[in-house]
């Protein structure tokens, strides 16, 4: 008599593709058969997890996942982690002396937390094109150049080529900005915008097929990878007293600015704007539909709401950030303006927790 | 409903073709509700569906349901929540039943039954672990001992 792990290859990949990550996971740990099913291009689930990453010290990170309350610890190849852009990935850091340019530094990998596959970036002492940088401070004495904002073609995966691009700091001051391509062993400097000084980038993101980088003067700018420059966009009108997110959702790329009350800097609203790089035009928007922003410390993520969809207490046309006062996570409400607080998150998690979306 | 009346004519002669299960049993089917099935919808194309219908792999118990199925889904002015419902109803059987469903439904080719029985499938997986589902679907013969040790390093993190 047949059996459930003889079902035909097509069957079990139309099972397997449906199912949450969690459960995708565990169906390919059933039996042989099964497990060749639930291999990543099967995975086809609707409703994209979302989980909270916690730093909990040790090279090891736990991940709440808020489709089951559940939370996995995993290993972290580094002891300081950020998450990029897309949100599938993470940065993971260390401080170590590196051979290969017989030196000290930062050595950074961007890992998948789900496929535990890591990619090793080259150290930042490589780089060809340094005249694009800021040289004399690249030279000048002080700490190690660092990765301040970091975001990777979404096309990547453990196989495929990517491109990495990412903005390099020494002491909190800007050197440039330099993109890595796989396959390569160095970074290539990014010359700023024609007529522009170099800025610091407050947002970093890949947004169908380019980087997108917003900076410190409300400029948005995209990179132009043959030239290996930076060309301005737009420049955003807001003065708002805020911090500003750059977010890819349901296909639009939106800004959105947490704006800090007056009186005592809690976030008491935030504003959405979708950006239209072509014409150089922006436009509020008002609601989300069925969509939820999740802004990070630096970087944001949206979820699209579906049917299936089921998230510990988030729903859609909200927007979630935790807030440094009383180091809670909170949510602003598009459709009433209301801050209220969201309290389905193991509030002693909040804090250095940041939002994450598992995939392959 | 039932097919054992033969004897008297229907007032408007619709179409029918005849399958016949493993166990020899035949099913009238109207042309119109057997188009779901891709499988049928090619031997009607060409023409081979003027005799009886052989299916070698499916039993009368399950080819009278799978007929069932068709008819009800073929029906006009069936609202959609009322048909999810029956839907629902329909997949509400034992598991060796609704493995005969998926099989079927994958030799005739007909996408809303597989999807619907492989969509029960998918939420009795949910939020079980591997251990639990094998369980579940008596599955016994899981993994070689290599297998066994790729899978725990690679899945170990996710189930604890």
């Amino acid at each position: 008599m047949a059996s459930w792990e003889d079902l035909p290859q097509e069957i079990l990949e139309l099972i397997a593709g449906r199912l949450a990550i969690e459960d995708f996971l565990a169906f390919g740990a059933v039996c042989t058969s099964w497990r060749s099913a639930a291999i990543k291009e099967t995975y086809n689930a609707k409703s994209k997890a979302l989980w909270l990453m916690i730093p909990v010290g040790n090279g090891t990170a736990e991940f709440f996942s808020t489709s089951r309350g559940r939370i996995h610890p995993v290993k972290l190849p580094g002891c300081r982690v950020q998450p990029l852009s897309p949100p599938r990935w993470i940065l993971a850091s260390r401080w170590g002396y590196n051979h290969r340019v017989s030196r000290w530094g930062h050595e950074y990998r961007i890992f998948n937390p789900l496929s535990q596959v890591g990619i090793e970036l080259p150290s930042l002492a490589k780089l060809r094109h340094k005249s694009r940088l800021s040289l004399l401070k690249m030279r000048g004495q002080g700490g190690a150049p660092r990765i301040h904002r970091i975001a990777l073609s979404s096309g990547t995966s453990s196989s495929g080529d990517y491109t990495v691009m990412v903005t390099i700091c020494r002491d909190l001051r800007l050197l440039g900005y330099a993109i890595h391509r796989s396959g390569e062993d160095a970074w290539t400097g990014v010359s700023p915008a024609t007529n522009l000084p170099r800025s610091n980038f407050l947002q970093l993101i890949h947004y169908n097929g380019r980087f997108v980088a917003l900076d410190t003067h409300n400029r948005v700018m995209t990179l132009d990878e043959r030239e290996c420059r930076m060309q301005l966009r737009l420049v955003l009108g807001q003065a708002f007293t805020g911090y500003p997110y750059l977010v890819e959702c349901s296909g639009a790329l939106l800004v959105a600015w947490k704006i800090w009350s007056q009186e005592d800097g809690t976030v008491e609203q935030v504003r959405v704007f979708e950006v239209d790089l072509e014409k150089g035009t922006q436009e509020e928007v008002e609601s989300l539909g069925n969509a939820a922003l999740f802004l990070n410390g630096n970087s944001a993520i949206s979820v699209e709401f579906h049917v299936e969809s089921c998230l510990l207490g988030i729903k859609p046309n909200r927007i979630y950030f935790s807030e440094k006062k009383d180091e809670k996570m909170h949510y602003y409400s598009m459709e009433d303006g209301e801050v209220e607080t969201y309290s389905d998150a193991p509030s002693v998690y909040v804090h250095g927790a940041t939002w994450i979306q598992p995939d392959f | 409903m039932s097919s054992s009346s033969s004897s008297s004519l229907p007032p408007c002669p619709k179409k029918m073709i005849t399958l016949k299960s493993s166990d020899g049993e035949t099913f009238q089917i109207e042309e119109t509700a057997a188009l779901q099935s891709k499988t049928l919808e090619n031997m009607i194309d060409e023409n081979c569906a003027s005799t009886p219908i052989p299916l070698r792999s499916i039993n009368g118990k399950i080819l009278a349901k799978v007929v069932e199925f068709c008819n009800k889904h073929a029906e006009v002015g069936v609202d959609a929540e009322s048909l999810h419902a029956w839907d629902a109803e329909f997949v509400n059987v034992e598991y060796t039943t609704l493995f005969d469903y998926i099989l079927a439904a994958n030799f005739l080719e007909i996408p809303t039954l597989l999807d619907l029985a492989s969509g029960v499938v998918g939420d009795m997986i949910k939020g079980k672990t591997p251990d639990e589902i094998r369980k579940m679907f008596n599955i016994n013969d899981a993994f070689s001992p290599e297998e066994e040790e790729e899978v725990r390093r690679a899945n170990q993190w996710a189930f604890e």
